[in-house]
């Protein structure tokens, strides 16, 4: 059974139809590639996942165990700049309501698993953009999701940063996540992706790894 | 070059053009506030001034020439029946000015019910003690110039009654003067009379010793004939010739006599002249009496009146000014500059600082990339919103101390005397301008445009505090508005509480004012809340 199930999705921005029926069902541990050109509405459909924007019309249907399954990492850090690592990773598992008991273990995983402790007591605004991302994914896997949504995570980065971001991404696989991933890397993404789907005028395609440079063509 | 230029200009323009709400602010929003404050800032003269008197004898605002006069002429009064009450309410704010009128019946220099009854107007003086409310300075002396204009006007009409009596009294003066006068030319026709009859007398006691004389020199003849008829007895022949003589001589002593005693008739008509001499004496003496006493009445009633303070009759009204606190509260008669001015300064910074702090607050975190977090996180929104508010009504409020301790500390303000009060309605000012403030915050959805909004209010509402343009100066809808502006009630109460030690109780319409200001603003922070959540700045 997909543990996401998204069903004739539309979505309007000033008249302007941006989804325009997406369907798309996704399996439990898939790491799902969502390509295509900007402003085709990969972000809207990202946002509308993770509940920020509201469909206008259509269904998601989400099978998870838990009752708060969605990590993600926007394009642009979610996090703030003016308070340190530990300060931004306790924030946010307080008002995303993880126990006490849970939260100061998993902030120190995080914190070890992605090679955050020496940075844990400076100021976000102070770290490199590789940290940053870093700290956001930390902030994303905050409440161990089951589906962790990516959006443009490697934006930006240099090869070994991308490496290591990649390398967190395929961890949270291999521990059972469900990865949905939006990025104009297509290499990166024929590498790590089990499944590739294109949003084209408003719809979703399933299209093969081998013809993704078509994409950008 | 000039194509660089041009293309940033037009970058900038259209940048601007396409945030409608930036634009809005940017142009729209000066005009605005050109307008709201040309409007209501068109003329400076205070209406509506509304003065409570007090006077001893309530009656005498009614009965009293000056004292309804006064009343009519300052127009929005209220009759007082206690001092206190009536400085009270101008610490309420209730009144711009408490007058007590003082009436003197002192001044009397010439009791004479004829000249009263004449219509003489035996005007007393009055003495009109203002009491106002220093602090608020940029009305205070418009309503003492108005209280000075009416006393002057007042003191202007008393001042003609006062020369009018004091002619009256001159002219009372000089009939007395002039009957004195008549008195004299009396005396003077009397001692004519007296002159007369000593000439009289004197020309009858000449002809009495002429004819004493004479008769005197003939006794003595006959005496000598009668010594020669002694001699001749002894031949009798002669001594009949001799008494023939003697006969003679006899009926000239006669004659002599006889005129004598016409003459003792004459010493009757000397006695009468002396009697009638005692008499118009006597009168004289009594009229100079009389003239002696009514010019010593004189001079006693004209040193009266010299003695009459002449104020009194150039200004029969004087007029002083005191302050409301004088006395009468917590605060004593050492306030300075400062201690009047601080109140308004603190609510310049509670108004400034509670609408652009918590804004900025706001539209900052709305701003934050990390904001999308806060909206898919499993705590409820309202939760972000109240507490929002709350952290910004804690640096305020922290602020706020930090001023009074400083205040208190350096610049010597009483502060501490009423400071209960003072905290508990500055904390209701920052909570309901606050709240504004983060109304603001949801309300726009660009950051220049939620500081530029913030920052524009809280000029307005700056801008019409009482200490900078008072709600009597003001259009007769904008005085409405803005009296019962919060922004008006609590500085106020501010005011009071830092300066008489009033508490921080408020009037029903105060209390709905303030209420329904916080409960609209909370209603539309939901709404713009709920509204704008999910858009992106």
């Amino acid at each position: 059974m997909p543990i996401i199930c998204i069903r004739n999705l539309k979505k309007s921005f000033d008249k302007k139809e941006i989804l325009k029926g997406v369907n798309l069902f996704i399996e439990k541990g898939e790491i799902l590639g969502l390509v295509g050109r900007s402003g085709v509405g990969k972000s809207v459909l990202i946002r509308i996942l993770i509940g920020f924007f509201k469909q206008d019309s259509g269904d998601i249907e989400i099978s998870a165990e838990s009752k708060d399954p969605i990590g993600y990492s926007m394009q642009e850090n979610a996090i703030y700049e003016y308070l340190n690592v530990d300060q931004n990773l306790n924030y946010f598992s307080k008002i995303n309501k993880i126990p006490r008991n849970i939260r100061k273990e998993r902030i120190a995983y995080l914190l070890k698993d992605l090679n955050l402790e020496e940075y844990k007591k400076v100021l976000v605004k102070n770290l490199s953009g590789g940290t940053k991302k870093r700290v956001d994914l930390a902030c994303a896997l905050l409440n161990k999701p089951e589906i962790l949504i990516l959006d443009e995570p490697l934006l930006g980065l240099d090869p070994e940063l991308i490496n290591d971001i990649l390398k967190i991404i395929l961890n949270a696989n291999q521990n059972g996540t469900t990865i949905i991933i939006s990025s104009h890397q297509i290499e990166e993404l024929s590498n790590i992706c089990s499944r590739i789907v294109l949003l084209k005028n408003g719809l979703l395609y399933n299209i093969k790894k081998d013809q993704l440079k078509q994409v950008y063509k | 070059m000039v194509s660089e230029s041009l293309a940033i200009l037009k970058r900038n323009i259209s940048s601007l053009i396409n945030s409608k709400l930036s634009f809005i602010i940017i142009f729209i929003g000066p005009i605005f506030l050109m307008l709201i404050v040309g409007v209501a800032l068109q003329n400076n003269e205070l209406r509506n001034i509304r003065v409570g008197i007090y006077t001893q004898n309530p009656e005498d605002l009614k009965t009293d020439e000056f004292m309804s006069g006064f009343v009519n002429k300052i127009g929005d009064t209220a009759q007082e029946s206690s001092l206190e009450t009536c400085k009270n309410r101008v610490i309420n704010s209730e009144y711009h000015a408490c007058v007590e009128i003082k009436k003197s019946e002192e001044y009397n220099p010439i009791d004479n019910p004829s000249i009263i009854s004449q219509g003489s107007i035996d005007t007393p003086s009055y003495q009109v003690i203002s009491y106002v409310d220093f602090s608020k300075t940029k009305t205070v002396w418009g309503i003492i110039n108005r209280i000075q204009k009416v006393v002057d006007l007042q003191s202007q009409e008393m001042m003609g009654g006062k020369v009018k009596e004091a002619t009256i009294k001159m002219d009372y003066f000089i009939d007395k003067i002039q009957t004195e006068k008549n008195r004299i030319s009396e005396v003077k026709s009397q001692i004519g009379l007296i002159k007369n009859y000593l000439g009289d007398m004197e020309s009858d006691v000449g002809n009495i010793k002429s004819q004493t004389t004479t008769a005197i020199g003939e006794i003595n003849g006959i005496n000598n004939k009668i010594n020669s008829v002694m001699a001749l007895v002894a031949s009798i022949p002669e001594a009949t010739n001799q008494l023939n003589g003697i006969r003679t001589d006899l009926n000239n002593v006669l004659q002599k006599l006889n005129y004598i005693e016409q003459l003792t008739g004459t010493t009757g008509r000397l006695l009468t002249n002396l009697r009638s001499i005692k008499s118009r004496i006597e009168e004289i003496n009594t009229d100079l009496s009389t003239t002696e006493s009514a010019l010593e009445n004189i001079i006693n009633e004209w040193n009266n009146l010299k003695n009459t303070d002449l104020s009194s009759i150039s200004k029969p009204v004087t007029h002083e000014t005191q302050s409301i606190l004088g006395g009468s509260t917590l605060k004593s008669s050492s306030l300075k500059e400062i201690d009047y001015l601080f109140p308004s300064l603190l609510m310049f910074f509670i108004i400034f600082i509670s609408l652009v702090f918590p804004t900025t607050l706001i539209i900052k975190e709305r701003a934050s990339k990390a904001h999308i977090r806060n909206i898919t996180s499993k705590t409820n929104g309202t939760k972000f919103v109240v507490i929002n508010f709350i952290s910004g009504f804690m640096v305020i409020f922290l602020q706020i101390i930090l001023i009074m301790l400083i205040s208190k500390f350096f610049l010597n303000i009483n502060i501490l005397d009423n400071i209960t009060s003072t905290i508990i309605l500055s904390i209701i000012s920052i909570i309901t301008l606050g709240l504004i403030g983060v109304m603001i915050g949801y309300a726009f959805n660009n950051y220049e445009g939620a500081v530029m909004a913030s920052i524009s209010l809280s000029i307005i509402l700056l801008i019409f505090l009482p200490v900078i343009t008072p709600t009597e100066t003001l259009p007769a809808q904008f005085s409405q508005i803005f009296q019962s502006a919060p922004s008006v009630i609590l500085s106020d109460k501010i005011r009071m509480s830092v300066l008489a030690g009033t508490g921080y109780s408020f009037s029903i319409s105060e209390a709905i004012s303030i209420i329904i200001t916080i409960i609209l603003t909370i209603i539309l922070t939901i709404m713009f809340y709920n509204k704008n959540k999910r858009k992106e700045i």
